[in-house]
This record gives structure tokens, C-alpha cells and sequence, in this order.
């Protein structure tokens, strides 16, 4: 009998817990599709944001979107954001990348293949 | 025949040290070596159980190292061969850039007895993972679903729990990641089970 009630309270728990986990996927929709250019660009910002003073890293714009015949790139490519993490903060602001990256903007391509704010930041 | 008794006599009188002795000899003996004890291996216990371990874990996604602390509740039944489990778990740190990370799972545990202290077994895992950006309010992640190999050994049996340590190996990939994203990596934990 106890052994009967202790399998319904491990139902009843599961029931909850799967409840759960369904709400917390419903509500994190928005996190589906992680890309590596995103993931390594926000690594990039946060390393801007501890190594350069004064650094605005919210105007860093680190996501991807597609749509309307464009499709916009994070600010910093894969190949910037990876040469940004490794990187001392005294070479960031001795080589100026401090500089270029506050004024880095996300790459927009448009349907025709047209390319705008292409912009090299590191080295 | 007065002769004969008498002799009889000190005959026996002469043998009184050794039968004195015999016993007290069997006493000294039982004295110096204790009388065998069971000592057959307790069995494992059945039924019921639950377990809660908490420990450091290590993974990496797109080459990018996440530390993080692991805390992970179950509940289940443990039979003669196999244990099940449901599963509850947290890992809470940060990327090497320090981005705050989190991922929640659920799944089971299937662990086997291989001796009286080791179990080894699989962990299928339902997750969602969180990387917080630090460009904008929200976060980067995703659904996944993964597979990790676990061992537990008994450290401590304090009876109806025991204190064990224990390792998890495996991965977890992330549905829609561009390219594929696999979050892998291990635990080292302690935990207690009931």
C-alpha cells in the first residue's frame, strides 16, 4: 500500500515537472535556432565591454534576420568576433579595435546581392 | 586388591592437570579466535528511491567553454538489476566571455548494479539551453535533446541513504542551430540517495 502511494506521488510529481518544462518551452519560443555567428559576436561584445572603456556594447548588433529579401549579419563575422576573444584588452585599445568595433554595424545583403556595412574590425 | 585401588588411584589423581586443563585450554582458544561472522554482502535496497547530486560541470558549444554548477533531482524505483529514474536537473554558469548560461532538463536515469557501490548506466535528456546576450535583453538557444553516460559510486551508506559520487559524459544537440550545435561536455558531482 505505501509502496502503491509512494509510485502516485512520483506520478504526480512527473506530471508537474512535464508542465513545466512545457511552459518554459512555450515561453522560450524565441530561443529556438541558436547560430554560431551570434553566439561568438555576443563572446566578441562581452570581451569589448571588459576591455574597452566606454564601450556601448547594446549598439552592437549581434543578431541574424532574414527576411523581405534581405538578411542581415551580425556586426562582428565569425572570423572578428573569434580574433577579438583572443586578443589581450591591451592590444584591443593599442590597436585601435576598441575604435572600429563601436562603430561596427550590422552586414545587410539585399536580394540582389548588394552588401552594406561591411566593415573590418580585427585586427 | 587394596594394592589395585591404589594404584587406580593415583593413576587418576596424575591425569586431574590435563582434564583440568582441557577446558580451560578450549576457553583460551575461544577466546583468542571469535567464532566465524556472516559476512555475506548486504543486499541492495528495492523500490522507492530518489537521489539528489549537485556538482561542477564542464561543456562547450561551438567551441565556446561554459563553466557551470549542475544540480539535478530524481525520482524513481530501484530493482533487483536496474534502477529508473525521472529526472529534474539545472546547470547554471557562465561562457569563458561571461555570458550567463542556463540550461533546464528533464529525462530519465537507467542505472545497473555492477557491484555493491558502482552503477553505470545511460541518461536520455529533454533541454533547454539559455546564453544571455549582452547586446539585448533576451538570450540565444534552443531545444535539444541529448544522451549521457553515468556512473555513480558509493561513497558512504548511512543507511536508508547512501552519499555517492558521481560522473556524466555526453551531449546535447539543438534543434534549428545553424550549423548543427551540440552542447557537450561532463558533471563531477556529490550527491545522496535515498
Amino acid at each position: 500500500m505505501k509502496k502503491q502511494n509512494d509510485w502516485k506521488k512520483i506520478g504526480r510529481r512527473s506530471r508537474r515537472l512535464l508542465l513545466l518544462f512545457g511552459v518554459l518551452v512555450i515561453s522560450a519560443g524565441f530561443a529556438v535556432g541558436m547560430r554560431e555567428d551570434e553566439l561568438e559576436c555576443e563572446q566578441a561584445a562581452a570581451t569589448l565591454d571588459d576591455c574597452c572603456p566606454g564601450f556601448v556594447v547594446t549598439a552592437l548588433d549581434c543578431t541574424y534576420s532574414s527576411g523581405c529579401g534581405t538578411t542581415s549579419y551580425p556586426a562582428l563575422s565569425l572570423t572578428e568576433a573569434r580574433c577579438i576573444t583572443g586578443m589581450a584588452c591591451s592590444e584591443l585599445i593599442d590597436r585601435k579595435v576598441c575604435e572600429r568595433a563601436a562603430t561596427a554595424s550590422a552586414v545587410i545583403v539585399d536580394e540582389d546581392g548588394g552588401v552594406t556595412g561591411d566593415k573590418e574590425v580585427c585586427p | 586388591m587394596k594394592r589395585v585401588l591404589n594404584i587406580r588411584f593415583w593413576s587418576l589423581l596424575a591425569t586431574m592437570p590435563v582434564i583440568l586443563a582441557a577446558p580451560a585450554q578450549a576457553l583460551a582458544q575461544a577466546q583468542v579466535e571469535p567464532a566465524p561472522v556472516e559476512t555475506r554482502p548486504k543486499e541492495p535496497r528495492r523500490g522507492f528511491s530518489m537521489s539528489a547530486d549537485a556538482g561542477f560541470a564542464f561543456r562547450q558549444v561551438y567551441g565556446v567553454p561554459i563553466y557551470a554548477g549542475e544540480f539535478e533531482l530524481a525520482f524513481g524505483g530501484a530493482f533487483k538489476s536496474v534502477s529508473v529514474y525521472g529526472t529534474f536537473g539545472v546547470l547554471y554558469g557562465q561562457t569563458s566571455a561571461g555570458l550567463t548560461t542556463t540550461r533546464l532538463g528533464i529525462g530519465s536515469n537507467v542505472l545497473f548494479p555492477i557491484s555493491n557501490r558502482v552503477r553505470l548506466g545511460v541518461e536520455p535528456r529533454s533541454t533547454i539551453l539559455f546564453i544571455q546576450r549582452v547586446t539585448q535583453d533576451n538570450s540565444i538557444g534552443g531545444i535539444g535533446f541529448g544522451m549521457y553516460a553515468a556512473g555513480t559510486f558509493d561513497i558512504v551508506d548511512l543507511d536508508p541513504w547512501v552519499l555517492y559520487a558521481g560522473v556524466r559524459l555526453g551531449a546535447d544537440a539543438y534543434l534549428g542551430a545553424e550549423p548543427l550545435a551540440l552542447l557537450w561536455g561532463g558533471t563531477l558531482s556529490l550527491g545522496a540517495r535515498y
